[in-house]
């Protein structure tokens, strides 16, 4: 337990400290958030009664804990140019991202499992070469272009598949949407799915040279009994963690995945509020996915002890 | 340890026909990028007359919709991208390097605070913070190469300071130590010259993952603007006019592969020299 409470008072800090950032951030730019309210025919007077009623005259470090104060109660301002509550516009915006992000990493996982044991399993073969090849492709490819080849091939030259959007106009049918997401899904599945490929691989060969493998061999089991009663579970253990540590790439991936196929989502919104310059919404997205990733990491923390038997009976 | 790494690097290289083709894939890169003027067109001369001609002897990757030569571009492109890859891993690795080992060697409170700083910066959505950051500040090449610096030199950080904990406990490092050497010469003599192969095969790694960032940057039309030729902002105009010339997509986009690509396998080999170096 005591390790759980260490992993805890880490993340509060984590957050605490990502709550500075992004409030250094908002302070740092340009412009006077004032102005966003000013109209031509205000008078100084007035300009200086609404500068104090927003609380910009206050210290710089209590504006940043009526901010935070705020926060904690769920309260994350609202937007400059539309004035909607921040939170409500990206909860509004949140399932679409979801969609995305957990189709393509459940595919992934599903993907990358059989296919990494393989490949672990006999090293330097030709079909771990022709993996391997893929996933330093997978790796290396910028997400934005290959989005953009799968939108020629698919939508400009077979006219097959829709190349933006989640829905089309006035159709709301789950099959729509299916077609709408298979793009932007498959992009950022051959993303993820190079990565995660590359971890088991690499766990896999580490796990064929232990002691309990060559044990056994010797007691006569065969390679596919060992490798999936045995490896397999000491393989995919590590993939908890790297699954919680790559939240933040996937993130960012998504948010440019939903940039090429304007998927309405969060990223696309996040790029919207900083064209903007909503600060407020910025900063709310900004927030919000850092709580995200350092809830992430923190599930995966646990999931580990209560996956991997020696931490759990040490708790 | 370094002369084992440099051995082990060169039969690596020799048996890999593959990292010696990525090797090979940089110099050229980097001479071309070096020596664009020298071979190039006027990668800013406009001839309305041929405007969108697909590839020829004339121009080897076509002209784009001002009629500017696209090979010109590409080369130039590659400029900016290698410019930007080279100089926020400078700055990456100086910082993470310099984290790592205080971190690691002072331990403590110090550490505490720096590994936790570090967490948070790993927490933030580092895509979108470039974004914001661009945003604020004026588009431009040193803009870019200094947000792109100061965003991504958390993992090095890391990896310094695991190695830094252990470095500190061996015998030469002791040694100094008893005979009074201060923190700061102990870090920098001692310390990390013996960790070098690692910091450049996380610098290799860097290199590649800038490339993708400043592109990814320059084609949400932020990082590196028009006129400057930048790969990233090619494929951004090259979005809209996929139907009538589909090259001007392709030749950026497989510019980018390449060079990822090549660093990042070369980054692997380096990896696997540093294996068999420290065993």
């Amino acid at each position: 337990m005591k390790h759980l409470k260490n992993k805890l008072i880490q993340s509060a800090l984590v957050l605490f400290l990502v709550s500075i950032l992004c409030f250094t951030l908002s302070k740092l730019a340009p412009g006077d958030p004032v102005l966003t309210y000013v109209q031509p025919n205000m008078s100084e007077s007035y300009i200086a009664t609404l500068r104090e009623r927003l609380g910009l005259t206050k210290p710089v470090y209590v504006q940043y804990f009526i901010w935070l104060g705020n926060i904690l109660r769920g309260n994350f301002g609202y937007s400059l140019v539309n004035t909607r509550p921040v939170l409500d516009q990206i909860l509004q915006r949140l399932p679409a991202t979801m969609i995305l992000m957990a189709s393509s990493l459940i595919i992934s996982v599903f993907i990358s499992i059989p296919i990494g044991l393989k490949c672990g399993e006999k090293p330097s073969s030709a079909f771990d070469k022709v993996i391997s090849a893929l996933s330093y492709i997978g790796i290396s490819i910028p997400t934005y272009w290959f989005g953009i080849i799968l939108i020629y091939i698919f939508s400009v030259n077979m006219g097959i598949l829709p190349s933006i959007g989640m829905h089309t106009d006035g159709s709301s049918s789950f099959v729509d949407l299916i077609r709408h997401l298979i793009l932007p899904c498959a992009v950022m599945t051959f993303v993820n799915t190079a990565q995660f490929t590359r971890y088991i691989r690499s766990s896999t060969i580490t796990q064929m040279s232990q002691d309990y493998v060559l044990v056994q061999k010797s007691f006569g089991y065969t390679r596919k009994e060992i490798l999936y009663k045995n490896v397999l579970k000491n393989a995919i253990l590590p993939m908890i963690t790297v699954l919680g540590m790559s939240l933040q790439s996937l993130i960012s991936g998504a948010m440019i995945c939903e940039q090429v196929f304007s998927w309405p989502g969060t990223g696309q919104l996040a790029v919207t509020a900083v064209t903007t310059f909503d600060y407020p919404l910025i900063m709310g997205i900004t927030m919000l996915t850092a709580i995200m990733i350092v809830a992430g990491n923190l599930l995966a923390d646990v999931l580990y002890m209560i996956a991997d038997p020696r931490i759990r009976s040490s708790l | 340890m370094n002369n084992n790494f440099g051995n082990k690097l060169r039969t690596n290289l020799r048996k890999n026909p593959l990292a010696l083709l990525g090797l090979a894939i940089i110099i050229v890169l980097s001479l071309a990028a070096i020596f664009a003027p020298v071979f190039t067109a006027d990668p800013n001369a406009l001839d309305v007359k041929s405007r969108l001609a697909g590839p020829s002897i004339n121009h080897f990757f076509g002209t784009d919709d001002m009629g500017r030569d696209y090979f010109s571009r590409c080369i130039y492109g590659g400029r900016t991208s290698l410019l930007v890859g080279f100089m926020a891993m400078f700055i990456s690795t100086f910082i993470g390097v310099v984290v790592g080992a205080i971190s690691g060697f002072a331990g403590g409170l110090t550490d505490s605070v720096l590994m936790r700083l570090v967490d948070a910066l790993m927490s933030l959505p580092t895509f979108l913070i470039m974004v914001v950051m661009n945003a604020y500040l004026e588009s431009g090449i040193k803009n870019v190469i200094m947000i792109i610096g100061f965003l991504t030199w958390m993992s090095i950080a890391r990896i310094v300071r695991g190695e830094t904990l252990s470095l500190k406990e061996r015998e030469f490092v002791i040694y100094s130590r008893i005979s009074g050497q201060s923190a700061f010469k102990i870090i920098f003599r001692h310390i990390i010259p013996n960790m070098l192969p690692i910091i450049i095969v996380s610098a290799t790694i860097n290199i590649a993952q800038a490339i993708l960032m400043e592109s990814a940057l320059s084609f949400f039309g932020l990082g590196i603007v028009p006129p400057t030729a930048s790969w990233g902002s090619m494929l951004n105009s090259a979005q809209n006019k996929l139907i009538t010339a589909p090259y001007l997509a392709i030749f950026p986009g497989i510019l980018i592969l390449l060079t990822v690509l090549s660093f990042n396998y070369l980054g692997e080999v380096l990896r696997d020299s540093l294996k068999g170096g420290r065993s």
